[in-house]
């Protein structure tokens, strides 16, 4: 609770991103800026197999530019991202290990599935080679919570620290958490986002079997959409109580004024639109925002077919005629899907979007689908001023996560 | 240098290749058969890997045993030695 005794008020004071579009938030909007895609065809190979996907790695990204050699040893890709981007984040926000109370800051990130470069190598290594036994190192550098752990190492963070894992929804439901923590009063500061490192053969092949990936490139929202590509990546911010930005003279990008989450309750793999709408209903109210001053969404839009047409009916649903005013992008069409990671990177580009007052654009879309009737911000960058927005991911198991920002800490 | 001493200096530089890869940072400091592990700030962990190292180089099993307390590179060399003249001992019984 604050002075007055209310729950504290959520502002972002930092950000961070590593992705497709390169290492930095900064890099990743210019690109987006650009329209630029960073998705292309990529060779995986293993266990001696090999094969071709469009998906979209992380490009500019030497690992020895950021750790020691002793200290990769440990950190599969989806935690060293999880690292760098953090580190944006503390130092865009101003802050560095050991500022405050360290029992004050929490790390709180999304993955769903931790170190799988480790884990496929370890399949490999006991299924085909047929070893007797696994590298010592295999459970540090896989386990999910890895990336927090460093995270918390580095900068001292003795707070509530813990990995959340509901798949594409990962990243959001924990800045959802971190919210709540810092609301609360658990921790004034909070390291918040996610990161995630699939693109490799058996995850690929996974999704592929599921009859979820392109095989061209991601086109949320578009007809002729074929699928999801998949990404690496991470994307991180700093929240911290709105006290606690005022007294340190820190600099805001808009204040986390509420977050909604909910289950569909109806499917493992098919989402359905009353579960989004309820977490977008949920999330404007806790916000005390009336749906009409949303400017822009930056949608979950994976590019399935199914996906797409129930995002749409699910904004339909929260907003009624609004939703024919909002500009809705998916900037999966640029930075590709990185399960528990890209709903970091999606609140990161839709915080520089309301810095910018401009949408950014889903591109790779060809035309208006009969199920997607709405301002998807087609192919080009589209100013528009946004004073509100909000951020969405949605997960198999029909799990879902809503973030809503507010430019304007005064009202 | 005869046949033992060849083998002795392939297993010594094979531990240190082991001791290097599990830390890229001791690169640059000289190791010798004496030197102590606790001496080289490898955690309890790091000091498995290189037993996993040393075990897959040389398709044996240190751990089954508990051959995995040396403290010296010397010792660990002549846990290698021991095990590879019983995998050869093995080896000529079988044919």
């Amino acid at each position: 609770m604050n002075s007055n005794g209310a729950p504290h008020r959520v502002v972002i004071t930092g950000i961070g991103s590593v992705s497709s579009l390169g290492v930095g938030a900064r890099p990743m909007w210019s690109n987006m800026m650009d329209s630029v895609c960073g998705i292309r065809p990529t060779r995986v190979s293993s266990g001696g197999l090999e094969a071709i996907f469009p998906a979209a790695q992380v490009s500019g990204y030497d690992p020895l530019d950021h750790f020691t050699a002793d200290e990769l040893v440990w950190r599969d890709p989806y935690a060293q991202y999880a690292v760098v981007a953090a580190r944006e984040a503390m130092a865009d926000a101003g802050l560095k290990a050991g500022d405050g109370d360290p029992s004050e800051l929490a790390v709180i990130l999304g993955s769903g599935g931790g170190g799988e470069h480790a884990r496929e190598d370890a399949f490999v290594r006991l299924l085909v080679d047929r070893k007797l036994r696994a590298n010592p190192v295999l459970v540090p550098k896989t386990n999910l919570q890895a990336s927090v752990g460093f995270i918390s190492i580095e900068f001292g963070a003795t707070g509530p620290s813990f990995i959340v894992s509901t798949g594409c929804a990962a990243a959001t439901h924990a800045v959802a958490q971190a919210f709540l923590v810092v609301r609360h009063g658990h921790a004034r500061r909070a390291i918040t986002g996610g990161s995630e490192a699939p693109v490799m053969l058996s995850v690929l092949q996974a999704f592929q079997a599921a009859q979820v990936l392109s095989t061209t490139t991601c086109r949320p929202f578009s007809r002729d959409r074929d699928g999801m590509t998949l990404a690496e990546g991470a994307g991180m911010v700093v929240i911290e109580s709105l006290e606690s930005a005022r007294e340190r003279g820190a600099h805001i990008y808009a204040e986390l004024a509420g977050v909604g989450m909910s289950a569909d309750a109806q499917s493992s793999v098919h989402p359905a639109e009353q579960g989004p709408a309820q977490a977008l209903r949920i999330a404007l109210d806790s916000a005390h925002i009336r749906p009409e001053e949303v400017a822009y969404i930056n949608a979950h839009g994976t590019g399935t077919k199914i996906n797409d047409r129930v995002e749409t009916a699910a904004v339909k649903m929260a907003f009624g005629d609004h939703a024919r005013k909002l500009a809705i992008s998916s900037t999966k069409s640029m930075h590709g899907h990185a399960f528990g990671g890209v709903g970091g990177i999606e609140l990161v580009a839709t915080l520089l979007a309301m810095e910018n007052d401009v949408a950014p654009p889903t591109i790779n879309y060809l035309g208006e689908d009969d199920d997607c009737d709405l301002d998807y911000v087609p192919n080009e960058p589209q100013p528009r001023r946004i004073e509100t927005a909000i951020s969405q991911s949605f997960a198999f198991g029909g799990l879902n996560a809503v973030v809503v920002l507010k430019r304007d800490i005064e009202l | 240098m005869n046949e033992l001493e060849e083998v002795v200096s392939s297993v010594d530089e094979q531990i240190y290749q082991a001791i290097r890869k599990v830390k890229p940072s001791l690169q640059a400091i000289p190791l010798a058969a004496e030197t102590r592990f606790e001496n080289l700030g490898l955690e309890s962990l790091e000091r498995a890997i290189v037993v996993f190292e040393l075990e897959d180089a040389y398709g044996c099993s240190i751990l089954d045993e508990n051959l995995d307390t040396f403290e010296t590179i010397a010792e660990a060399r002549e846990v290698v030695l021991m095990l590879l003249g019983r995998k050869q001992k093995q080896a000529e019984g079988a044919t």
